[in-house]
């Protein structure tokens, strides 16, 4: 059975068919993640004056994963462009440049998670907080380390900018002198909670189009071959939910790095 | 991405270069603005009018919904209804609430 208008554009809807399909799914996006942003809105107006966390997170890190993504919106445009224009080669080319941008970006937002979830507020019985990266916490010892620094509460830590935060240093702590322990990972607060799910669904639209884009190079690229305004338009809807992932972390980025 | 094919490849990739450096622009003074000294209101309100203007570019021209059929921008326009109405209910919906408000 033929799809129809995969290379020609519908006369009622002036669009080939997956284009509509796929701002119809962008819509719906929009739908997703405007309810996330929204719960990310009330929980920050309605947080206590001066208890939403500011400066937890790595704004060089966030910078540089920002530019990465937008220069592989670039180069998914120039892998169009290359099919435009009719070069095999250039496609390639952009599109392998666009699939190793998104890993990078990923590979980044590992590593950030990996540093949320490795540190971690320490309750002491004294009132004082031990926050810092745990560097050993073996089940049968008496003690955990942490390489970090003491604060009198949990309120002196909300301002990772502030600046007096004593340096760190290898913090040897009695079990018996811990009230909790808990590390920065969606549990801590609903800062951390809104940040993870916000974060962790665009990660996975990330990986999402990784997978497109690499079938898109390879196996998927023979089409190329056969029918080439036809994959022209695969790789031109894949780049249109590659700009809406693009999109959604211009937002994420001012709100969770720099306000 | 309704162009005309007569375009070279070479003057796509000046037109989207010159987006990419817009885009880092407002990415560099929107973190500037981050660690400037102004007060928290106005550098929040800086901060999102830079991230506003840079998903402007990426809207309008990166996905070329400036040369777009009327059909897809009036879609879109309901779609933005509804994320602009999200918005604004949840933070109508927190003034609603007295104990809320007062933040106790």
């Amino acid at each position: 059975m033929d799809i129809p208008y995969t290379s020609k554009v519908r006369p009622d809807t002036g669009l080939y068919n997956g284009k509509l399909g796929v701002w119809l799914f962008l819509a719906s996006e929009v739908m997703l993640f405007g309810g996330l942003f929204s719960a990310y809105t009330y929980l920050r107006i309605g947080a206590p004056l001066d208890t939403w966390p500011h400066g937890w997170m790595n704004v060089t890190l966030g910078t540089i994963n920002t530019v990465l993504l937008a220069l592989s919106a670039i180069t998914t445009l120039l892998a169009w462009a290359a099919l435009k224009t009719k070069q095999f080669g250039r496609y390639k080319l952009f599109g392998l440049l666009t699939i190793l941008l998104a890993c990078a970006f990923l590979g980044i937002k590992s590593y950030e998670y990996r540093d949320k979830l490795t540190h971690y507020q320490v309750q002491l019985n004294d009132g004082r907080v031990a926050d810092g990266h745990l560097v050993e916490n073996n089940k049968d010892a008496d003690y955990i380390l942490l390489r970090g620094h003491y604060a009198a509460n949990a309120t002196e830590l909300l301002d990772g900018r502030a600046k007096g935060h004593p340096a760190h240093e290898e913090l040897k702590i009695a079990r018996t002198d811990i009230k909790s322990l808990k590390n920065y990972g969606p549990a801590l607060n609903n800062f951390l909670a809104i940040y993870f799910s916000i974060t962790g669904l665009h990660a996975i639209h990330i990986l999402g189009g990784i997978i497109v884009f690499a079938y898109l190079w390879g196996p998927g690229s023979k089409m190329w071959f056969t029918a080439p305004v036809r994959f022209t338009n695969r790789v031109e809807t894949a780049g249109l939910f590659w700009h809406f992932v693009d999109l959604v972390w211009i937002f994420v980025f001012p709100l969770f790095y720099l306000t | 991405m309704s162009d005309t094919p007569a375009k070279t490849f070479d003057s796509y990739l000046r037109r989207y270069a010159t987006i990419f450096v817009v885009i880092v622009v407002g990415i560099g003074l929107m973190v500037g603005c981050s660690y400037s000294g102004l007060a928290p209101s106005v550098r929040l309100a800086l901060i999102l009018g830079l991230a506003a203007v840079n998903a402007s570019l990426v809207v309008c021209f990166l996905m070329h919904l400036v040369t777009e059929r009327k059909l897809l921008l009036s879609m879109l326009f309901i779609t933005a209804l509804y994320f602009v109405a999200l918005l604004v209910l949840s933070t109508y919906g927190y003034h609603d609430v007295p104990h809320l408000k007062s933040g106790v």
